[in-house]
């Protein structure tokens, strides 16, 4: 698919600018659609948003055969991971995009009208099932929010304020220590939802991890992308709660939809393919920690440090999500 | 074993004379180093050998001066056969097994002793008799005399080695006449550690096949579905198995070209289906053995070794090797440890390969491992075999490694073909083990001299063991690079479920 002919990469307008695909007649901006998408609706997540920005360049253009249609697709999701520095959760929902289309491109190429229809319909489909999961989550999660919990919470994440949410809604008693997680200060934001939905929440220090380690009962995360050998990619910070739930002896569970599963094995955590400079040796013009205004940084944790995985499908442990990874890698 | 005449590299030894060319690089130079002790072996061994059922040998000549003569003669066969393909008295002579096979049916009992009084095999191997105690039969004489001595597993291991088999004893003049020349032929080269490595093994046995199946004749009234799988086949199973235990993937790929065999459809005339038989096993060497390697090399340079690396591997495997070669033109710097045990001393020839093509290398003994840990940031690891729980099964001292390596947080990486993997596993590392030869801890010079060894064959409480191989349990491995992308080292079966459903070969 990579070597097609038809939208050459290589044929961009010499005033290319990323993210926007180019066609011998028209172009479509699939980054900027990306950013309205998760700009219009806050609780949509990357792979959600990169599946349906796919679908939309489906319907925006004039394919003609089917090899036209695959090319495009492919097209469309290199030119969107090129084009954001931190690619991991995209990637997730692009691959997942691109695979299920070319295994339905194979059922029936006789009328190419009436099977693009059919593709494009499913392509939403599958963008709407993408979205369902994350309610399922919620519904699985809730089995953990048993006997009074003190959840220990790090960042925010979709699918773990679908949890605390629903938990509340079901009338279960819980409470929540929160980390800042600076400088995004996204915990922050977690805590401002959680108090809003009346849930105790306790915002601490990202210093203060291990010293509130103890009165946790378990650690609960989300994940930006699940990789190939069980390992997470999450804000950084991650791998320091791991670490401390390992010490101290509290199960470390990660909230996640099957979509965010990525068929990338990174050996370590300076293999995984975001560029980012967290250790710099005298940087010009730089006293504290390197900014991080322009891409937050993420962090690795290990498949050892993780008890198990809320899914849609169920609670996974992790070599079940090695499997699964692998599985679909094989099945392509 | 020595120099680096290692027939490890599929590679270069697609063809059967590429084989042949690299077996004929393997007597001059860089194998100084193994030499001494088994030219030191070679005597007491066969002198050893002589009182109880020595075969018929020169007895004159003594054990240097015979293997001189040997490989003279060894020389001479290898020009012969490169100059007149067609012409030498060998060659014409090659069909023959097949016909005796014929004949063998009714009279096996007389028929063997003629073969090889007479035959090509006489004339091939005429030396070969004397040199076997060497490896496994003295091996054999020795764990016998001290049976009692043995600590159980190992009696165990043992019995599985040498008692299970029909044929316990390898020798030329043990193998069954049936057994085909090529398959002869091989079955020495890795009794006697020339052709070593799973892969090169499994390749050698590939191509022996295809001699076999472009030889063999279907007697009357059978189908070749039928015969060709049958007890001729499993009889040059033995013989190989008496020459070295299998090895995973030449398990796999026998079992599947018997199921190949097994498959061919009795319609088919008997020339149309052993041609049919060669295309198929040269689609598999290319499939699952040279495209595999090839794959595998790819990644691990492009992926996996980055600019600034320290990397460890230990002993040799051809796929480390090449990735190394590989991410080296790529024009990446990176810095190489080479650990070696004093076993075979197989790291010897990755070094050789590795300094001449411009690498950093550092060569260091295995027992140094842990103090270089620090400064490296990727181990690297062949494999002999990978087993269903994930575990590695590979040359002594991988386990060690890869413990060490993992206790400091580095990351542990195995290259592996998936007809490498193996369905089943073993609980430690003894069952299914492989004895090595004992002269590589005590040898006899040592012994002779009064050594630290001295008289150890005499003393009734005192047993060597130098096993070849060790397991790696799965939790201290990071990746496994096959063919099929990069794995964890659980996912083996997924792969071999894949590999069985969907029949890639077909």
């Amino acid at each position: 698919m990579s070597h097609s002919t038809i939208p050459n990469p290589n044929d961009k307008p010499s005033d290319s600018k990323p993210g926007i695909v180019y066609f011998e007649m028209s172009e479509f901006d699939i980054l900027g659609h990306y950013s309205r998408l998760l700009e219009e609706d806050p609780s949509k997540s990357m792979p959600i948003a990169a599946i349906e920005s796919l679908c939309a360049l489906c319907d925006g253009i004039e394919a003609n055969t089917i090899h036209e249609l695959l090319s495009t697709i492919q097209l469309g999701s290199d030119t969107l991971k090129e084009s954001v520095p931190n690619a991991i959760s995209l990637t997730a929902g692009c691959d997942l995009f691109t695979k299920f289309i070319t295994r339905h491109s194979h059922d029936d190429p006789r009328d190419f009208d009436t099977f693009k229809r059919k593709l494009q319909s499913n392509g939403h489909l599958f963008a709407q099932r993408a979205r369902k999961a994350r309610s399922i989550v919620a519904e699985n999660g809730l089995k953990m929010v048993m006997n009074n919990p003190v959840i220990f919470v790090h960042g925010y994440s979709r699918c773990i304020m679908a949890i605390l949410l629903n938990a509340k809604e079901k009338g279960r008693k819980f409470k929540v220590i929160c980390t800042e997680t600076r400088p995004s200060c996204q915990g922050l934001r977690t805590a401002k939802e959680l108090r809003a939905a009346g849930v105790s929440v306790a915002v601490i220090d990202d210093n203060a991890v291990t010293y509130a380690m103890n009165k946790a009962t378990f650690v609960l995360v989300g994940a930006e992308g699940t990789l190939a050998d069980a390992s997470i990619i999450n804000v950084m910070g991650t791998q320091n709660v791991a670490l401390a739930a390992r010490n101290i002896g509290r199960p470390f569970y990660v909230a996640t939809e099957t979509h965010k599963f990525v068929d990338m094995f990174p050996v370590d955590q300076y293999m995984i393919p975001v560029k980012q400079n967290v250790i710099v040796f005298n940087p010009e013009g730089v006293e504290g920690a390197m900014s991080q205004d322009e891409l937050t940084f993420v962090d690795y944790v290990d498949p050892k440090y993780i008890t198990s995985f809320v899914t849609e499908t169920g609670l996974m442990s992790p070599t079940m999500v090695g499997d699964k990874i692998i599985a679909t890698r094989l099945e392509g | 074993m020595s120099g680096e005449n290692n027939c490890d590299s599929p590679a270069d030894a697609v063809t059967e004379a590429a084989v042949l060319k690299a077996f004929g690089t393997r007597t001059p130079p860089a194998g100084a180093q193994k030499k001494p002790p088994q030219e030191n072996s070679a005597p007491s061994a066969s002198s050893s050998m002589k009182t109880s059922s020595a075969p018929t040998e020169p007895g004159k000549l003594s054990a240097k001066e015979l293997k001189e003569k040997r490989k003279r003669e060894k020389a001479d066969r290898r020009q012969q056969a490169k100059s007149n393909t067609p012409a030498t008295p060998q060659r014409p002579q090659k069909p023959q097994p097949p016909k005796k096979e014929v004949q063998g049916k009714g009279k096996k009992g007389v028929q063997p002793t003629v073969a090889h009084d007479s035959g090509i095999v006489k004339t091939i191997y005429s030396q070969q008799p004397s040199k076997i105690p060497a490896g496994g039969r003295e091996q054999e004489t020795v764990l016998g005399t001290r049976d009692k001595d043995l600590p159980g597993l190992m009696k165990e291991l043992e019995i599985e080695q040498h008692e299970k088999k029909k044929k316990p004893v390898f020798g030329i003049n043990n193998a069954h006449p049936d057994v085909h020349p090529a398959i002869l032929t091989l079955g020495v080269q890795m009794n006697q550690f020339i052709l070593v490595g799973s892969s090169a093994r499994c390749l050698g046995f590939m191509l022996a096949m295809k001699r076999l199946i472009n030889d063999y004749e279907c007697p009357a009234g059978a189908t070749i579905s039928r015969h060709l799988p049958g007890h001729y086949f499993s009889r040059q199973i033995d013989y190989l198995i008496s020459a070295r235990p299998m090895s995973t993937a030449l398990g796999n790929s026998i079992r599947w070209l018997k199921t190949e065999i097994a498959a061919i459809s009795p319609e088919l005339s008997e020339e149309a289906a052993k041609k049919l038989l060669c295309e198929k096993i040269d689609v598999f060497i290319r499939e699952r053995i040279t495209a595999a390697s090839e794959v595998i090399v790819n990644t691990t340079a492009g992926r996996y070794i980055s600019d600034g690396d320290t990397i460890l591997t230990f002993s040799k495997s051809s796929v480390i090797e090449r990735s190394l070669l590989e991410a080296h033109s790529r024009g990446m710097s990176f810095k190489v440890l080479v650990a070696d045990s004093s076993h075979l001393f197989e790291g010897k020839n990755s070094l050789t390969t590795l300094v001449r093509a411009g690498v950093d290398v550092e060569y260091i003994k295995m027992v140094l491992v842990e103090q270089y840990m620090g400064g490296v940031t990727r181990v690297l690891l062949g494999a002999h075999s990978l087993q269903a729980n994930g575990s590695l099964y590979s040359r002594a001292g991988c386990s060690m490694i890869a413990r060490s390596a993992s206790q400091k947080g580095i990351p542990v990486i195995v290259c592996c073909e998936s007809i490498k993997f193996s369905e089943k596993f073993t609980s430690g590392g003894i069952i299914g083990n492989e004895f090595g030869d004992t002269d590589i801890i005590a040898p006899d010079n040592n012994c002779d001299n009064g050594g630290v060894f001295g008289g150890w064959r005499n003393q009734s409480t005192t047993s060597l063991s130098s096993f070849m191989f060790d397991t790696t349990p799965a939790k201290y491995i990071k990746a496994v690079i096959s063919e099929h992308g990069t794995l964890g080292p659980t996912n083996c079966p997924n792969v071999l479920r894949a590999n069985s459903s969907s029949a890639p070969l077909k």
